[in-house]
C-alpha cells in the first residue's frame, strides 16, 4: 500500500534508469556466460596443457584414502593381544624344547 | 543533591525516546528470534545486542556513540562505513566455497545471473519510489541476497541508508525458508518439481585449481567494480584449491570470518539510532527488499524453465531459486521443497552450482551498480 502510494513510474526514465537496469543485466549474464563457456572449455584445455601441468594427486583423497586403512583403536589392540599371545606361545614352546 | 540532580539528567531514562525503546525492542526481538528459533544466529545475535547498545541514548559531549568522532564505536564502524569488513567476509567464503557443482554442470550458472534480474528490477522500483540514483543501486542489491555486498555497496553508494539496508538484507536472509517456497511452487507444475538431474561429474584437482584466477579475470576484465570483493573471494578459494596453504585457509574460514562477521554485526545494529532508522525511507526499504528477494527468486525458476526448452536433459526448475545467492539457504530451501514432492530426489548438490553462481553474479552486479552510478 505504503509503495503503491508514493510509486511513479515516469522517474524510472529519468537519469537512464532503464538503460543502467538493462546494462547492468546484460554485463552480469555476459560475465557469467563466459565463465560458463570457459567450464565446458576447461577439460580441453587441460587436456592440451597436461605436459605442462601435469594432474596433481589429491592430497585429501589420499589422505582420507590412507586414513581409512589405518585400523582402528580396537583393531590395534586385538593385533597386539594376538601377536603378543603368539610370541607367548613360541616362547614357551622353545623352552620345553630347550 | 546539584551533581545527583546533573547526574540523573545524563541517565538514559532522562534522554529516552519512544523511538529507542521500539529500537530496543526490536534488538531483544532478533535475539530472542536467533536463540529460540534459531534465525540466523551469527548474524541476529550481534545485530540485535549491536541495536539495544546503539539505543542507549548517548550524554551529550560524550563520544560514544558509532556516529560520535573519536569513540569507541565509530572506529570499529570504520570497517563498516568504509566498505572494509565485507571483503574480508568475502575472503573467508571463497575459502570455504566448493565450485566442483559448478564446474560439474556449467549451464547452472547462468541461473545464477538470471536471479539477478531482482537485483535491477528493485533498483528501478526503488527510482520509481524517489530515490536518487545511487540510493536506488543501494537499494538494488538487496535482491542479490548477499549481506555483505549490499553492507560493501550502500557505504559506497549511500551511506545514510546503510543501517536499513544491512538490517533488510540480512532479515529477508534468515526468511529465505518463508519467502521462497509459496513462490517456487507458484511457477511450476508437480512434474517439473519432480524431474530429476544427472549426478554431477567428478572435477579434477587441476580445474578447482585454475577456476579461481580464471574467473576472476573473466569477471573483473568486463565488470572492474567487482575488484575488491570478488578478488578476495577467488583469493580464498585459491588459497583453499591450491593445497599448499591450508593453514591460510583454515583461518579465513574459520577464526577470521567469525571476528569480522562478529564486528560488522555488531556495527550494523549499533548504527541503527531510533533517529535514523525510524524513518519512512526505512519502511520503502524494507517493502522493496522483500519485493527484490520474491522477484530473483522467480527470475531463476522462470529462467530454468525457459532453459528447459532447448534442453536434452532437463533441469529441475526449483534449481533456479537458488541462484539468489544466500548460501547455503536458498539450496537447502530447493532441497526442502524437491523433497516434499520425491523424498528420494537430491537437488541440494545440483542447487549449490546457481547458489555459488548467484554470488559471483551479485558480485559483478554491485561492481556495474558502483561503477556506473558513483
Amino acid at each position: 500500500m505504503i509503495l503503491a502510494a508514493v510509486f511513479d513510474a515516469s522517474r524510472m526514465f529519468k537519469g537512464e534508469g532503464i538503460a543502467i537496469a538493462g546494462t547492468g543485466l546484460l554485463i552480469v549474464f555476459a560475465a557469467l556466460v563466459l565463465i560458463t563457456l570457459f567450464i565446458a572449455a576447461l577439460p580441453r584445455i587441460l587436456e592440451a596443457v597436461a605436459i605442462v601441468l601435469p594432474e596433481v594427486p589429491d592430497r585429501h583423497a589420499a589422505a582420507d584414502a590412507s586414513e581409512s586403512l589405518l585400523p582402528d583403536d580396537a583393531v590395534l589392540a586385538a593385533i597386539g593381544f594376538v601377536l603378543h599371545s603368539e610370541l607367548q606361545k613360541q616362547i614357551d614352546t622353545a623352552g620345553k624344547m630347550s | 543533591m546539584s551533581i545527583l540532580q546533573e547526574f540523573m539528567n545524563t541517565t538514559g531514562f532522562v534522554s529516552m525516546t519512544w523511538g529507542n525503546l521500539i529500537m530496543i525492542l526490536i534488538g531483544i526481538v532478533f535475539i530472542f528470534l536467533a536463540i529460540k528459533k534459531d534465525y540466523e544466529p551469527l548474524l541476529l545475535v550481534p545485530i540485535g545486542m549491536g541495536a539495544i547498545v546503539g539505543n542507549i541514548p548517548t550524554v551529550p559531549g560524550m563520544a560514544l556513540s558509532v556516529y560520535d568522532d573519536g569513540s569507541v564505536l565509530q572506529y570499529l564502524y570504520f570497517g563498516v562505513s568504509h566498505g572494509i569488513y565485507p571483503p574480508l567476509i568475502f575472503l573467508g567464503i571463497g575459502a570455504m566455497t566448493d565450485f566442483s557443482t559448478m564446474l560439474s554442470n556449467p549451464r547452472l550458472v547462468l541461473l545464477g545471473a538470471a536471479a539477478q534480474v531482482g537485483v535491477f528490477l528493485t533498483f528501478l522500483g526503488a527510482l520509481g519510489l524517489g530515490f536518487s540514483p545511487e540510493e536506488a543501486g543501494a537499494i538494488g542489491i538487496i535482491g542479490g541476497a548477499d549481506g555483505p555486498t549490499s553492507i560493501f555497496l550502500s557505504s559506497k553508494l549511500a551511506p545514510k541508508l546503510l543501517g536499513p539496508i544491512a538490517i533488510a538484507a540480512y532479515s529477508y536472509m534468515a526468511l529465505v525458508p518463508v519467502i521462497q517456497p509459496p513462490i517456487m511452487k507458484l511457477l511450476t507444475s508437480r512434474d517439473e518439481r519432480l524431474i530429476r538431474m544427472k549426478p554431477p561429474r567428478k572435477v579434477s584437482t587441476r580445474e578447482k585449481m585454475i577456476f579461481p584466477v580464471a574467473a576472476f579475470l573473466i569477471c573483473t576484465m568486463i565488470a572492474p567494480g567487482a575488484i575488491v570483493l570478488l578478488g578476495m573471494m577467488f583469493f580464498g578459494n585459491l588459497l583453499k584449491e591450491s593445497l599448499v596453504t591450508e593453514r591460510l585457509a583454515a583461518t579465513a574460514r574459520t577464526a577470521m570470518i567469525d571476528i569480522v562477521t562478529v564486528l560488522l554485526g555488531f556495527c550494523v545494529g549499533a548504527s541503527t539510532q531510533a533517529d535514523t532508522f525510524l524513518t519512512k525511507q526505512s519502511l520503502l526499504i524494507f517493502g522493496l527488499g522483500a519485493l527484490s528477494f520474491a522477484v530473483a527468486t522467480a527470475g531463476g525458476v522462470l529462467f530454468a524453465k525457459f532453459m528447459n526448452l532447448f534442453l536434452t536433459d532437463k533441469i529441475n526448475p526449483l534449481v533456479g531459486a537458488a541462484g539468489v545467492s544466500a548460501v547455503p539457504d536458498s539450496a537447502r530451501v530447493v532441497q526442502m521443497v524437491g523433497q516434499q514432492e520425491d523424498p528420494h530426489n537430491f537437488l541440494l548438490m545440483h542447487a549449490m552450482a546457481p547458489n555459488v553462481a548467484g554470488v559471483i553474479g551479485s558480485a559483478v552486479a554491485a561492481g556495474v551498480l558502483w561503477a556506473v552510478l558513483s
